[in-house]
């Protein structure tokens, strides 16, 4: 199974241990996110995801690259989640965890103030949200079909009915306007 | 724009369009990590071990004499005067004891009563 992270996960097990930080930048928002099903508080839940990250790096020499890294670290997040509520005795919470946590699951609570030192993704979102359905529909459909519904560069030339070069240039340009539209949001850094 | 910079945008853009993103997020969420990786592990020598015992005894030693000292009630006692003698039962002196024994009867106790021969 091809994974995207191999090359930067085989530097750092090689001991280039900086590298960890695109791992971490990557996967960031999704972890947390993840955790936060579970914790039911942003704080709790960057610090479960933060255990996990370290678990995932301290054990970064057991992974075989059998499946993507990225299927390896939510499962470890999972783990933590559970450890955190099981250490907290919040087994209730258990029942309620929902499976359909997204973007319209935020809509209304948009209104909290953004805490200090932190990001407000609600905002990234609705930016995104626009600038994605502005999109030429053909960069829209490599979007969705990458980013989405994960599918190998293969089975997005089968579907677009392109050469993998071109799907990876359009994609390429796709990213790039995503992107631009967030740079405003963390360019005070 | 740097590549961590990119790549942080990147993955931002992918937790939104799959609806798997917090609402907020620390902007220093990455680093806090990153401290705790390159934070230098200590190492534990012989010696090392060895003080921490040595203190946790002098503790555990300074602990006892104050829980001695402060909390257990100080009880006074006084010298026995009986160290080495007999302890003998009350007895009574009826050597001077003018009445007859049958009029004593009544008067003392069962116990102490003389025996009349």
């Amino acid at each position: 199974m091809q994974d995207d992270d191999r090359p930067v996960l085989d530097e750092i097990i090689s001991g280039n241990s900086s590298k960890y930080e695109i791992i971490i930048n990557k996967y960031q928002a999704r972890i947390i996110s993840l955790c936060f099903r579970y914790t039911k508080s942003y704080p709790d839940a960057e610090e479960v995801a933060q255990e996990a990250f370290l678990k995932a790096y301290n054990s970064l020499n057991k992974f075989r690259f059998e499946s993507k890294f990225y299927s390896w670290l939510h499962r470890i997040a999972i783990n933590c989640s559970l450890n955190y509520i099981n250490s907290k005795e919040k087994t209730k919470e258990k029942e309620t965890i929902s499976e359909n946590f997204g973007l319209t699951e935020h809509k209304g609570v948009a209104s909290v103030e953004t805490p200090y030192n932190a990001y407000n993704m609600q905002m990234m979102a609705e930016k995104i949200e626009s600038v994605y359905n502005s999109l030429p529909e053909d960069l829209k459909l490599l979007i969705k079909l990458r980013d989405i519904d994960d599918l190998s560069y293969d089975e997005m030339a089968e579907i677009a009915k392109l050469p993998i070069g071109t799907i990876k240039s359009k994609l390429h340009r796709a990213r790039e306007i995503l992107t631009r539209a967030l740079e405003k949001y963390i360019e005070d850094e | 724009m740097n590549d961590v910079k990119n790549i942080k945008l990147t993955g931002f853009v992918k937790a939104i369009l799959k609806n798997e993103y917090p609402l907020y997020m620390s902007k220093d969420f990455s680093s806090k990590i990153m401290k705790k990786i390159n934070k230098p592990v200590r190492e534990y020598s012989f010696f090392n071990y060895g003080l921490r015992i040595a203190s946790a005894m002098t503790f555990a030693v300074i602990t006892l004499f104050v829980m001695d000292n402060v909390f257990t009630d100080k009880i006074q006692y006084s010298k026995s005067s009986t160290i080495n003698q007999e302890i003998l039962s009350p007895t009574r002196n009826v050597a001077n004891q003018m009445e007859k024994c049958e009029d004593a009867k009544d008067s003392i106790q069962s116990s102490d009563r003389l025996k009349c021969k």
